[in-house]
């Protein structure tokens, strides 16, 4: 189906966008003053764009543009019609010669009732921070756009907003999640709507405008739908179901999210004249920032005795500053501080397990420290200072841990790539008989130390958990363990340490480059 | 108030004690000790920590409240 990314545009229009041109009286004057537009121009600011190109999308040439407007004229008798309009962003002011290619958004006009109202149906825009900034941006993806100058491509994360009519804040979160974990890297508001059940037709199964949003039950039935597995987390003590106690949502939140999967998170909104009683709103997340130079982890078991589990290790989430996503109402790439959303307003958390895994993050990441005490337990002082150091920080209970799933091809990689400060790796042969032993997909827990984790971002090693039981109700089965000298394989209860000349620290594992 | 907590003066011991015993072992060994085989159980806190969540998840499954 030709989409608004494939359909070539009409009437293009180029704006040198450097000089004297303004953002805010360009959105003023050509698109009714659109809140979203002005910011995703501003993050076109902070990415230097120099150039936009603005063309019409026109119903004849757009499938999907014909499909939402016919899908409006099915919701809202009074709809008349709706236009699209698709504004590029370059870095060059030269419409000959645009240069690197910022971003996209779509531009939604539709005539209800006489009225003309807007939204930003789509945008992918170039995340405005890299790694350098200390930003992560885990789930971006490549998205080609084809314009009246060319093909081009940009990475990012899919935006979109509702129209409070055919799609809500909770089609618009999916969209976003979706969108980076599907082969086609897009999915269409028809297709949500259809495992969701929404019948635009049907005043008992409509949404927006009036009506009422997604249940968490047709959240869940949508990424069913489109072969997912998704765990959803609630928080309802209005309900009889409060989280348990001492448990933090965000730690629950960011273990799904450093396996480079998005989540979505669901939170109540203070009543007002203009929401009404208990309005909810959805979001997606997909990032996050760091800060290496933090106070919390330590000050928050030291001097406030919060989060019991932090006493005994630190999870490497301590060290996470906001949350980066996507607020429809507000604009991609907004960041939420860690701890502003309390459990007084979340309410949901919908995450997602890697293909194959059963365990969730938070079941692993215990039992591997729980493994990695017991080694330390254990260990005769040895002739490697940086396993003794591992040993001395786990026993005094500073130990940092970073949990995420890896397929074991991916591990190999990583191992092969592994070199301490002296460039020394693990022998060929000890990596090849460790992936003969381990299961296709599992747990990595990554150990390290509160001056070597934020600082030089590298680690002792790796703890290695299973991504399912072998039985209901059994435990999840630590398999395997990499740590200064010495690698373990591990069979059911029993480990059987070997040694390995990569004896030093070495690099934390990266998604990716940027 | 000048704080140096349980945590970090135990692991200034330990890291002294390492460097202690390895300025004595490097004079007396020459080759280094096999590490032991060991076996691993799960400890009485974390399964009583699996279990609470596993408890919690069974019972969410019935609790959906809300739209969005």
């Amino acid at each position: 189906m030709a989409d608004f990314r494939s359909t070539s545009g009409s009437a293009p229009e180029w704006f040198s966008t450097d000089g004297t041109f303004s953002n805010f009286e360009f959105v003023d004057t050509r698109f009714n003053s659109d809140p979203i537009l002005r910011r995703i121009l501003s993050l076109g600011r902070k990415l230097s764009y120099k150039g936009l190109l603005i063309e019409e999308i026109r119903e004849s040439d757009c499938a999907l543009l014909a499909e939402e407007n016919q899908a409006l004229a099915v919701r809202l008798t009074s709809f008349r019609r709706g236009r699209a309009f698709r504004l590029s962003l370059f870095a060059n002011a030269d419409r000959a010669a645009p240069g690197e290619f910022l971003g996209y958004a779509i531009y939604k006009q539709d005539e209800v009732a006489g009225i003309r109202v807007s939204h930003i149906y789509e945008a992918v825009i170039r995340p405005p921070r890299r790694h350098r900034q200390n930003n992560f941006v885990h789930c971006e993806r490549p998205y080609d756009v084809t314009t009246a100058l060319g093909r081009f491509s940009v990475n990012g994360v899919l935006y979109a907003q509702q129209n409070d009519a055919t799609f809500v804040c909770a089609h618009v979160a999916l969209r976003t999640l979706l969108s980076s974990m599907l082969a086609a890297g897009d999915v269409s508001y028809r297709e949500i709507n259809r495992f969701a059940g929404v019948d635009h037709a049907d005043p008992a199964r409509r949404v927006g405008n009036g009506a009422s949003g997604l249940q968490p039950d047709q959240i869940e039935a949508v990424l069913r739908g489109f072969g997912f597995t998704p765990q959803l987390i609630v928080h309802e003590p209005s309900h009889g179901l409060p989280l348990p106690a001492h448990v933090e949502f965000q730690r629950l939140l960011y273990g799904y999210l450093e396996s480079n999967l998005p989540v979505l998170i669901g939170f109540e909104l203070t009543p007002s004249n203009a929401t009404g009683p208990g309005p909810r709103h959805i979001i997606p997340i997909f990032g996050h920032t760091f800060n290496e130079d933090l106070w919390v982890p330590e000050a928050e078991r030291v001097y406030f005795g919060h989060n019991p589990h932090n006493r005994t290790y630190y999870p490497s989430e301590s060290w996470l500053s906001s949350y980066v996503g996507h607020d429809d109402n507000f604009g991609p790439y907004v960041c939420l501080p860690r701890h502003y959303l309390t459990a007084q307003s979340f309410r949901l958390l919908v995450g997602m397990l890697p293909n194959g895994t059963t365990v969730p993050p938070d079941e692993a990441e215990p039992i591997a420290f729980d493994f990695a005490a017991q080694v330390a337990a254990t260990l005769p002082f040895s002739d490697v200072p940086w396993l003794d150091r591992f040993a001395s920080f786990c026993r005094s209970g500073l130990l940092v841990l970073r949990t995420f799933s890896l397929a074991r091809d991916a591990y190999v990689v990583e191992l092969r790539r592994l070199k301490d400060r002296n460039d020394l790796d693990l022998e060929p042969q000890l990596i090849d008989r460790l992936a003969a032993h381990l299961p296709e997909r599992f747990w990595v827990i990554e150990v390290s130390a509160p001056e070597l984790f934020p600082g030089s971002r590298r680690k002792f090693g790796e703890l290695l958990v299973a991504a399912t039981t072998n039985s209901a109700g059994g435990l999840p089965e630590v398999v395997g363990a990499r740590l200064p000298g010495v690698v373990f394989f591990v069979q059911g209860v029993a480990f059987n340490p070997e040694r390995t000349r990569l004896t030093g620290h070495t690099d934390l594992y990266s998604y990716s480059a940027t | 108030m000048a704080l140096m907590t349980y945590s970090t003066k135990r692991l200034t011991e330990e890291l002294q004690r390492s460097v202690e015993l390895r300025n004595t072992a490097q004079k007396s060994a020459d080759r280094p000790e096999p590490l032991p085989q060991g076996r691993f159980e799960a400890s009485a806190d974390v399964v009583a920590y699996v279990q609470k969540m596993r408890a919690y998840r069974e019972q969410a499954k019935s609790v959906r409240v809300g739209r969005y």
